[in-house]
């Protein structure tokens, strides 16, 4: 569950982290697909990019995490010690227009089409 | 004392002294952007924004904080750095063509574009220089600065009293490593090197191993030899 608290509530919502990669062994990454991971957005506060994230989801969870002194491959870190690190994310969401709205664009369109056509074929 | 048993505690004591030589402590800083610092790409180049809003730090508070240290690992740690503020000053980073093996894209950083990293004591700071080497990319979901892992932070100076900046001085040179992450689809290397400005947040982990002095391991190695020699003497006196 991924939780943003705002101070007076939360939002929350449900992230498949899908899978985990190194490269070399500088560091790795979470989600190397850049996959649709974040689902089941519940958000009733007032802030406006929460409000946003709610009502555009599903969106995407992506991680990065790095390891110094020689590094660590996925392998390494497998092996049974425990390894830490810090790490930075990225959430997004992209804003898709409704059908609702594509259909009525596109009949906007086609409108102002045949106000033209008919515009010419006047004279 | 049996002479067989005197030699297994000889040689005992030279493996023990070489285990005690090699067994090397470390120290890593993990480091976390501070709120509204960010790596911030553009065309050929890379740098890094200020937190907002930012403190100043290293010389008269000439420089813009951007991150700080979130934790800490290695057998030297002491914890006493964490929260400390730090920055990347300098930059831009410019790199040059981008080459790309599979999903992997990586250009190198102007040898020229060094960084002078700065970490804030509260009331001193360290600072030293970082060079970058190499900017790379894997697939579009993010990447690295430095992907070799090579050592890259040198010429560290630090007279105050943290006990891990201390270590970090005594034990240099070191390493710095970056990453980041995009979502929304991601950028590769080449797209981020469009001329548009792309932004995201980064973490980071700076190292140091402390590597005994040959002089250590000289004295280690002839205590151990003489330790033996005893043992052989007396092996051949009996």
């Amino acid at each position: 569950m991924l939780y943003i608290a705002d101070g007076g509530g939360y939002l929350q919502g449900t992230v498949n982290f899908i899978d985990v990669g190194t490269v070399g062994q500088v560091g790795g990454l979470i989600n190397l697909q850049v996959m649709i991971n974040l689902m089941n957005v519940i958000y009733a506060g007032a802030n406006p990019d929460l409000q946003f994230l709610t009502a555009n989801q599903p969106g995407t969870v992506d991680l990065s995490f790095q390891f110094a002194s020689g590094g660590m491959n996925l392998t390494q870190l497998s092996s049974g010690p425990t390894y830490q690190t810090s790490y930075s994310g990225s959430i997004s969401v992209v804003a898709v227009p409704e059908p609702s709205s594509l259909a009525m664009s596109a009949l906007g369109g086609l409108g102002a089409l045949g106000f033209a056509f008919r515009k010419r074929y006047s004279f | 004392m049996k002479n067989s048993n005197l030699v297994i505690l000889a040689i005992a004591t030279l493996a023990g002294s070489a285990v005690t030589t090699f067994a090397q402590s470390s120290l890593v800083l993990n480091l976390g952007p501070l709120s509204g610092s960010q790596i911030v790409f553009s065309g050929n180049s890379f740098n890094f924004s200020a937190a907002t809003p930012a403190v100043g730090i290293g010389p008269k508070g000439s420089i813009p904080d951007q991150w700080f240290v979130s934790s800490e690992d290695g057998s030297a740690a002491t914890g006493s750095a964490i929260n400390l503020d730090g920055a990347f000053s300098g930059g831009p980073f410019n790199y040059g063509s981008i080459t790309t093996s599979g999903l992997f894209q990586d250009a190198t950083v102007n040898p020229l574009d060094t960084s002078t990293l700065y970490i804030s004591d509260g009331t001193g700071y360290l600072q030293g220089t970082v060079q970058f080497f190499d900017v790379s990319t894997f697939g579009r979901a993010g990447g690295f600065v430095n992907s070799q892992v090579l050592i890259n932070l040198m010429g560290v100076t630090y007279t105050g009293a943290n006990p891990d900046l201390q270590f970090l001085n005594a034990n240099q040179p070191g390493t710095v490593d970056l990453s980041f992450q995009f979502a929304a689809g991601g950028l590769t290397l080449q797209q981020l090197s469009d001329g548009n400005t792309h932004s995201t947040s980064y973490s980071g982990s700076i190292s140091v191993v402390a590597v005994p002095e040959p002089s250590s391991f000289a004295m280690s190695f002839l205590g151990g030899l003489g330790a033996l020699g005893f043992c052989f003497r007396k092996w051949n006196n009996s």
